[in-house]
């Protein structure tokens, strides 16, 4: 036996009487542990003092009691329940912070709609502003034109040539 | 646990079903510790009667509510457990007022509807010896919570872990509340216990 063992029969000890063998194994731990004598005596006179409590007295008609007061509150009528005054109490008060949620929710939404709709037709209307394009043929010699180099003045040697 | 296996179990589902002889046999067989519980926690004879028979009324008015999965003397000793620990809010926002005081809603009813049969002495001379009167007012001057603890500990149908349950902590928690509660009632009645007066009444 060990000090565990010993506080589970101490355990044991404050619910009921011990076995023989739970005893004998407590006097066993006990001679080996002289220091542990006082508590154990000291547990053991509380737990015989415990199980001496006496119980308190019921009335004799303690059991018709319980029933009549069930009787009593199933019987009773309850009482009527004004709308109004429900609809005050419980409904509105329960009813208010679902609703902000709610108005705000909608609010923010449409708001939101709103917004991506002006910026649609912001769009179109970029879209619709510019003039029609040029033709084709204007853009045949495109790569050619952007490919030549730019200078900064005017081919004196081709101007001299021509003249 | 099946219903099989807890009688009182099987009794709540007859309850549950309307049956009052289930529920009356269900009280006869627990009056006894609940009433143990509640005087003990209240200190007053008129208060725990009161707030027993509001532990069975409840139990009755949640019997929808029981799961036989449950065993039934766990959750009768939670209901009562939480009942009291209401009743000792009660008192410490009213001091003065007592369960007996006129109810608003309730003027029109007379205070005592029942007249009891057996006659039984005021709660002082309910504790024989001294022993009783030692004991309890050790017992009164605990924590609620490592009072209710030794208290259900008497229980013996009940094991550790339903006390845990009832108390709503861990095993090792109300291990500790049974072990701190009866340190504090060992030091008190120490020199008393020694004695060993208190088993001549043997």
């Amino acid at each position: 036996m060990n000090e565990f063992d010993y506080k589970t029969l101490l355990e044991k000890r404050w619910r009921h009487e011990l076995t023989a063998a739970e005893e004998a194994s407590a006097r066993v731990w006990l001679a080996q542990h002289p220091e542990s004598r006082a508590d154990w005596d000291l547990e053991t006179q509380l737990a015989e003092a415990l199980e001496k409590l006496p119980d308190v007295p019921v009335p004799s008609n303690f059991t018709s009691r319980v029933l009549q007061a069930i009787g009593r509150e199933t019987a009773a009528p309850r009482p009527p329940v004004n709308r109004v005054t429900w609809f005050l109490r419980v409904l509105l008060p329960r009813a208010v912070v679902p609703s902000v949620i709610l108005i705000v929710g909608v609010v923010t939404y449409h708001e939101h709609t709103a917004a991506e709709r002006a910026e649609l037709v912001q769009g179109v209307k970029v879209v619709t502003s510019v003039s029609s394009l040029p033709s084709p043929e204007n853009l045949l010699d495109f790569d050619t034109i952007r490919q030549m180099p730019v200078s900064t003045g005017p081919d004196q040697e081709l101007l001299s040539l021509m003249k | 646990m099946s219903s099989q296996l807890d009688p009182d179990a099987a009794l709540m589902l007859r309850v549950k079903q309307g049956d009052t002889a289930a529920f009356t046999e269900l009280v006869e067989k627990y009056k006894q510790p609940i009433m143990n519980l509640a005087y003990r926690t209240v200190r007053d004879m008129t208060e725990a009667e009161d707030l027993a028979q509001t532990v069975f009324v409840q139990v009755y008015k949640s019997a929808s509510r029981y799961r036989s999965t449950a065993k039934f003397s766990t959750w009768l000793f939670t209901i009562a457990r939480n009942l009291c620990l209401n009743e000792i809010r009660r008192r410490s926002r009213h001091p003065a007022e007592s369960l007996d005081a006129t109810h608003p809603d309730q003027e029109d009813q007379p205070l005592q509807q029942y007249e009891d049969k057996k006659t039984f002495s005021p709660p002082e001379s309910l504790l024989q010896g001294e022993l009783a009167q030692q004991i309890d007012e050790a017992l009164a001057d605990l924590p609620e919570n490592q009072r209710s603890a030794i208290l259900l500990c008497r229980q013996e149908d009940l094991s550790y872990e339903d006390i845990a349950e009832a108390l709503g902590c861990s095993v090792s928690a109300t291990k500790s509340l049974i072990h701190r509660g009866r340190e504090t009632l060992k030091e008190r009645l120490k020199a008393y216990l020694r004695t060993g007066e208190w088993k001549k009444g043997d």
